[in-house]
């Protein structure tokens, strides 16, 4: 008898901008160099999400074949990239018209019915999903039993942590019918202590974890300019070993938990004591 | 007494019979009364489909009303790919004068900017196009026609500084009978008047053969651009012709008054009279014949419906002057039930309930599943509304009269008023009916009698 494999199915949200798209598809270069089955699904209109993972190059996504052809077949929107990564990109209207939460749920329903992740036999997908959860369409990938674990990319900053806090509500709200539960937060641009320090109250007060610490840094740049990775591009730097790391812990995770999230006087509270003591740090400096 | 589980603030999710149908519903309904009008449903075919069914059954009639079909692409896109399509579709092959294009609650939703869409379709010489917003979860039906007929108003009007001495009737969701009643009384005082939207000869007219032939009826579209030069706008229906009403007043600077649909003695009294102050002449005597008899009427009844209790169900522009005719010819309209209505709607009933020195639980963005328990606990003597009131005179063994709308289960009464003198008589009677059957049916065989 053959054991179904287990397809694991990981959702990474985090506030617009803050590097989940560079993360996410550093995490599925580095787990298909180490010879995963991955797929990454970009959960965005911009559609940019697995750029680097193909040499910069944009693909035709689900919703453009959707809205042209009115089906979808497996061939015309799951392309390979870098080390035989599955992308994929939901697409979604121009931005100020239409409805991108809705084009988000219609994407991955239609990916559900192709029924291709058990034929392409996949270990992990990745979904890369659009900044906050501003309607109910981007909880998609979180609830109806989709992905299995959230991870946030977050800095220090103020509002990615509200944006990360936001998320945590998000997924509290959905645990109880078969949500995703939270994995932890990917601190991303953590240069310093305090940044370090911020971010690992954060989660402490939260109730979860960070999973692994992300240092701002120029390869990242250099290689996105060639249109890749930094896995792809610069594979013996400091920063690619940083993603190999965070690619291990995150394949090997395997209990998420509910967040705890902080209600917003209670965050707003939090985030002062905080700038206090940045500034008190200053001033003696 | 039982606890009464009330709609909208224990039972905010579920509404069970509710007296509020959809702001489309009310959209098609005024775009209908301009004369070679096709109202569009910008949304899904299924909005289309139910708002249709729903006042053909009214009526028993077809209607015609086009849909943008937005499927699952345009929810996604947004429709303007398919209303562009329509728009011409529509011109091409049922040749209207005018499209009136209203919204849904999924166009809405996604944030298509319907007139914007608009606005960039070049027209046929000669052809209009207009839109409102109609999402079903604000307001009601009466919502969807007043904010029709102000987008009608305010996208077609042109404001003009030569005024004539010519009223301008806004009236509110009524039959069409009930037009031809308010346009007789108006058109006793020779003086100049439009109603807009006029339903007459449309909806009570036969339907048109070909596809793109018209009904005879509708207010004519050179009447609604000239609105701008009538003297007074007059709003039959404070919560369907208000808004409407105060819109025009402000585009054109025509000074505007808002009275009660004319239902029953006072208020059709009120209407003659504001339109005698306006034109300054006396009316017909037909209107005081058929007052002088609607009077005498009310006399000889008044025994057999003196301190009768009636629960009323219906929009809160019916609600409001039936109330008043109720307890000014001695009975008792214990229970007021409506849709949304407007802060005033409970300050005009007690104001009557005071006049008449009766009382009543007034009741509005409600249900009749509410009214049901209210019944369950002190019954009445008859119950007045919509269709609806079937379920509840079946299971309450109450004598039920069908007034204002929907009425989908019965034939012929959109050709009768229940505006006017006229309209009050015919409440009388149904009213009559209704109470001295069921007495009858009490009665044992042997006391049955053939005389009053
Ligand atoms: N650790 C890092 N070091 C240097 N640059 C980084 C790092 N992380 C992200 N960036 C840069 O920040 C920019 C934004 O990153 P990215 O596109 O991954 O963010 P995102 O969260 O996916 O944004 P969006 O919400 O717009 O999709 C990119 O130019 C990326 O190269
Ligand atoms: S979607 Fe809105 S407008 Fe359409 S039928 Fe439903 S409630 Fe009415
Ligand atoms: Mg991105």
């Amino acid at each position: 008898m053959v054991t179904k494999k287990k397809i694991k199915q990981i959702a990474i949200y985090g506030k617009g901008g803050i590097g989940k798209s560079t993360t996410t598809s550093n995490i599925s270069a580095a787990l298909a160099k180490a010879g995963y089955k991955v797929m990454q699904f970009g959960c965005d209109p911009k559609s940019d999400s697995t750029n680097t993972l193909r040499d910069g190059n944009y693909m035709p996504t689900v919703l453009d074949t959707l809205r042209e052809k009115n089906t979808v077949q497996k061939e015309e929107v799951i392309f390979q990239g870098f080390q035989g990564v599955y992308c994929v990109e939901a697409g979604g209207p121009a931005p100020g018209v239409g409805c991108a939460g809705r084009g988000i749920i219609t994407a991955v329903q239609i990916l559900k019915q192709l029924k291709v992740f058990e034929e392409l036999d996949l270990d992990i997908v990745l979904y890369d999903v659009l900044g906050d959860v501003v309607c109910g369409g981007f909880a998609m990938p979180i609830r109806d039993g989709i992905a299995e674990h959230v991870f946030t990319v977050s800095s220090a900053d103020f509002m990615s942590i509200y944006a990360s806090n936001n998320l945590f509500k998000g997924i509290q709200k959905f645990s109880n019918s078969g949500g995703a539960l939270l994995g932890g937060v990917i601190a991303n641009s953590i240069n310093d202590d305090y940044s370090r320090a911020i971010i690992n109250d954060f989660a402490e007060r939260t109730g979860t974890q960070v999973v692994g610490y992300v240092p701002r840094s120029v390869t990242v740049t250099t290689s996105e300019l060639q249109g890749k990775t930094t896995i792809e591009a610069a594979p013996d730097s400091e920063q690619a070993k940083i993603y190999l790391n965070l690619a291990n812990t995150i394949v090997e995770h395997t209990v998420s938990k509910v967040p705890a999230p902080m209600e917003i006087k209670e965050l707003r509270g939090w985030a002062a004591t905080w700038a206090e003591q940045l500034l008190a740090r200053e001033k003696g400096l | 007494m039982l606890e009464i589980d009330k709609a909208g603030n224990t039972r905010q999710a579920l509404h069970i019979d509710p007296l509020r149908m959809c702001q489309p519903i009310g959209a098609i309904y005024a775009a209908l009364g301009v004369q070679a009008c096709m109202p569009h449903s910008h949304g899904s075919s299924g909005c289309c489909r139910y708002h249709k069914i729903l006042i053909s059954k009214h009526f028993q009639k077809t209607i015609r009303v086009t849909s943008s079909m937005l499927k699952e692409n345009a929810a996604i896109f947004g429709g303007e790919e398919n209303l562009k399509a329509a728009v011409k579709t529509i011109f091409d092959i049922y040749k209207p004068q005018i499209i009136a294009v209203h919204s849904t609650c999924l166009s809405e939703t996604i944030g298509d900017h319907v007139s914007a869409i608009l606005s960039e379709i070049e027209l046929p010489t000669g052809k209009y196009l207009v839109s409102a917003q109609t999402p079903s979860y604000l307001g009601s039906h009466l919502t969807g026609y007043a904010n029709m007929v102000e987008a009608l108003l305010d996208q077609l009007a042109v404001r003009s500084e030569l005024k004539r001495k010519k009223c301008f009737i806004i009236p509110g969701l009524v039959n069409p009978s009930d037009i031809r009643e308010i346009k007789e009384i108006a058109a006793s005082f020779n003086g100049e008047f439009t109603v807009c939207p006029d339903i007459s000869d449309v909806f009570d007219a036969a339907t048109p053969e070909k596809q793109d032939e018209y009904s005879p009826g509708g207010t004519p579209l050179s009447e609604i651009i000239a609105a701008g030069s009538c003297e007074l706008v007059l709003a039959l229906g404070a919560e369907a012709a208000g808004a409407p009403a105060a819109a025009l007043s402000e585009k054109c600077d025509i000074p505007f008054a808002t009275l009660d649909l004319p239902i029953g003695i006072e208020a059709t009294d009120r209407y003659i009279r504001q339109l005698q102050l306006f034109f300054g002449s006396a009316p017909l005597v037909e209107l005081k014949r058929q007052r002088a008899q609607l009077v005498e009427t009310v006399m000889n009844c008044h025994p057999l419906l003196y301190k009768k209790r009636a629960a009323v169900f219906c929009d809160p522009d019916i609600a409001v002057p039936l109330c008043e005719f109720l307890a000014g010819i001695g009975m008792a309209p214990a229970f007021v039930f409506t849709g949304p209505a407007s802060g005033e709607l409970d300050d005009r009933l007690q104001e009557i309930f005071r006049r008449y020195e009766t009382k009543g639980v007034v009741q509005s963005n409600t249900d009749l599943f509410e009214l049901e328990q209210y019944l369950n606990n002190e019954t009445v003597d008859v119950l007045i509304g919509e269709v609806h009131g079937k379920h509840l005179a079946r299971r309450l063994d109450i004598p039920f009269v069908r007034m204002g709308f929907p009425i989908t289960d019965r034939f012929i009464h959109p050709y009768f008023p229940i505006v006017g003198y006229r309209g009050a008589l015919r409440i009388l009677e149904m009213l009559l009916n209704a109470i001295l059957d069921r007495a009858d049916r009490d009665r044992a065989a042997e006391e049955l009698s053939f005389m009053l």
